[in-house]
């Protein structure tokens, strides 16, 4: 598959998202709850934080989620943390010691970014800026999210147009050369503000003024509470009991 | 009084290169209007100017009733649907009951009536069962239909639609032009489908560079060999009996 047609694919798929009966707003309380607890995590607690990795796991499992893909999205995560933690090697007490604190960021950073694919996996876009607004986040903010969302639609669709008329008038050439981008970038641009030009246009003539109003959804309320409790309970016991050493113990018991 | 009253209207995007020039329309409440003319005629711009999406424009408008001005734009697209020539950019939300939805839920309705506005005007378009397919997932003639139906969700009085049957097969094309003829709404119809004009619209507007050349019924206009190849057109193909190998 095309990265133009995977892109597009990826922006359906979070449009496709949710109908699990559980409220986006008990998925994204979680979730801040999880990252929360990510990153109050010592820099060299890296045992703890492995342990924080079963959340995303079994989440993968749950929601039918691909491992691969969900790496291949959040590997700018990855590339960040390890940016910023780059130094830590040098200026930490030892190089030892630094590298750990490197690694835990990065894993951290990672875990993070993990979660927040999940939630959109979850519950879709609009829904999740739903349960934004019932947190009151500002308006603004959700609307720019929302607009950027569908923009990047329209921009990803010119894309693939552009690149598909490129290819069939340019066979064997692989990929765009460099003397190229300029006015292919150029001509996306005034492409894509068109696009998105007479998308707001339509917005804007069916009442738009500033406010997207989602719909309501249905979920269940009791399967949501239960969602929230159970892994606010195992985000608690994961975040400040050593679950892996007292699992090994009982374990060691039981044998006995 | 006229449901869509243009006196005098110029209009230009640039300094210096106007695009309407002197233009007067006037359209009758429950009357069907097309308005042809070669590319670059002005027919497009001269229907968004109804709903307030071009504005700098010299001369008046009047929409449902009311001036185009900022201040009565929410009052006059709620009266006055526009259907865009691209669906693609008319539709951009994720489902088809969403995107119809949408427009209801902009102007207050409460949730049930939303829900049943947009059922009875998926009814309405024959997409009911369609409701909750995603967008991206529809053929170009449904997408038309949807871009409609997003339209009627809001009970204008008016509707304007630019190009309604471009890149239709022909069943969708009858399907659309069914539709239009349905439909009790005032409409103006902009487009190249002279067949289109034809089948749907009473009276015909002819443009040329920007001005209106001349008005009158459909049947006369769109008869005119002479006329229409002045301005750069051709007989509707349904006329052009010697032409086609496949008509009679």
């Amino acid at each position: 598959m095309k990265k133009p047609d995977r892109a597009l694919r990826d922006i359906h798929t979070a449009d496709d998202a949710g109908g699990n009966g559980i409220h986006p707003l008990a998925c994204l309380l979680v979730t801040i709850l999880y990252i929360l607890a990510v990153m109050s995590f010592q820099k060299y607690n890296m045992a703890g934080l492995a342990g924080m990795a079963l959340y995303i796991l079994i989440l993968c499992i749950w929601y039918d989620i691909s491992i691969l893909d969900m790496l291949r999205h959040i590997w700018p995560a990855f590339l960040l943390t390890a940016m910023i933690g780059i130094a830590n090697p040098i200026f930490d007490s030892t190089v030892s010691a630094g590298t750990l604190s490197m690694a835990t960021l990065i894993v951290k950073g990672c875990l993070c970014a993990a979660a927040a694919y999940i939630l959109i996996a979850q519950t879709g876009i609009r829904p999740l800026c739903s349960a934004l607004r019932t947190l009151h986040f500002p308006k603004e903010l959700i609307v720019v999210l929302l607009l950027m969302y569908r923009y990047l639609t329209a921009l990803v669709r010119e894309v693939k147009q552009m690149l598909t008329a490129y290819r069939l008038r340019t066979p064997g050439t692989k990929g765009l050369p460099f003397r190229t981008w300029g006015s292919f970038v150029g001509l996306l641009l005034l492409r894509s503000i068109d696009r998105a030009e007479e998308v707001y246009e339509s917005m804007q003539l069916r009442g738009f003024q500033g406010d997207f109003l989602l719909s309501p959804g249905s979920y269940s309320p009791v399967w949501s509470a239960v969602y929230t409790v159970l892994w606010g309970i195992a985000i608690f016991a994961l975040r400040f009991f050593p679950v892996f050493q007292m699992a090994e113990v009982l374990l060691w018991r039981i044998l006995k | 009084m006229a449901d869509i009253e243009i006196t005098d209207v110029n209009f230009s995007y640039q300094k210096g290169r106007e695009v309407l020039h002197q233009i007067s329309l006037r359209v009758e409440h429950g009357r069907s209007v097309g308005i042809i003319g070669a590319n670059g005629a002005g027919k497009s711009t001269l229907l968004k100017l109804p709903v307030g999406l071009l504005d700098g424009y010299e001369g008046t408008i009047r929409a449902a009733g009311q001036a185009v001005e900022k201040k009565n734009l929410a009052q006059i697209r709620k009266k006055v649907g526009y259907v865009f020539q691209n669906p693609d950019s008319q539709l951009f939300l994720p489902t088809l009951y969403e995107d119809v939805a949408f427009g209801p839920r902009n102007y207050g309705y409460p949730e049930e009536q939303v829900r049943q506005k947009v059922m009875e005007v998926l009814e309405r378009v024959r997409m009911e069962h369609l409701k909750d397919r995603q967008i991206y997932r529809m053929s170009g003639g449904q997408k038309k239909l949807a871009s409609i139906a997003s339209v009627l969700s809001l009970d204008p009085e008016i509707i304007l639609l630019d190009e309604p049957t471009i890149a239709l097969d022909p069943k969708n094309r009858r399907n659309i032009i069914e539709m239009l003829n349905g439909m009790t709404e005032t409409k103006v119809i902009a487009s190249h489908d002279l067949d289109l004009i034809l089948d749907t619209c009473e009276e015909t507007v002819l443009l040329a560079e920007g001005s209106v050349i001349c008005r009158g019924k459909t049947e006369e206009l769109l008869t005119d060999p002479e006329l229409l190849e002045a301005y750069d057109m051709e007989l509707p193909l349904c006329m052009q009996g010697g032409r086609s190998r496949f008509r009679g």
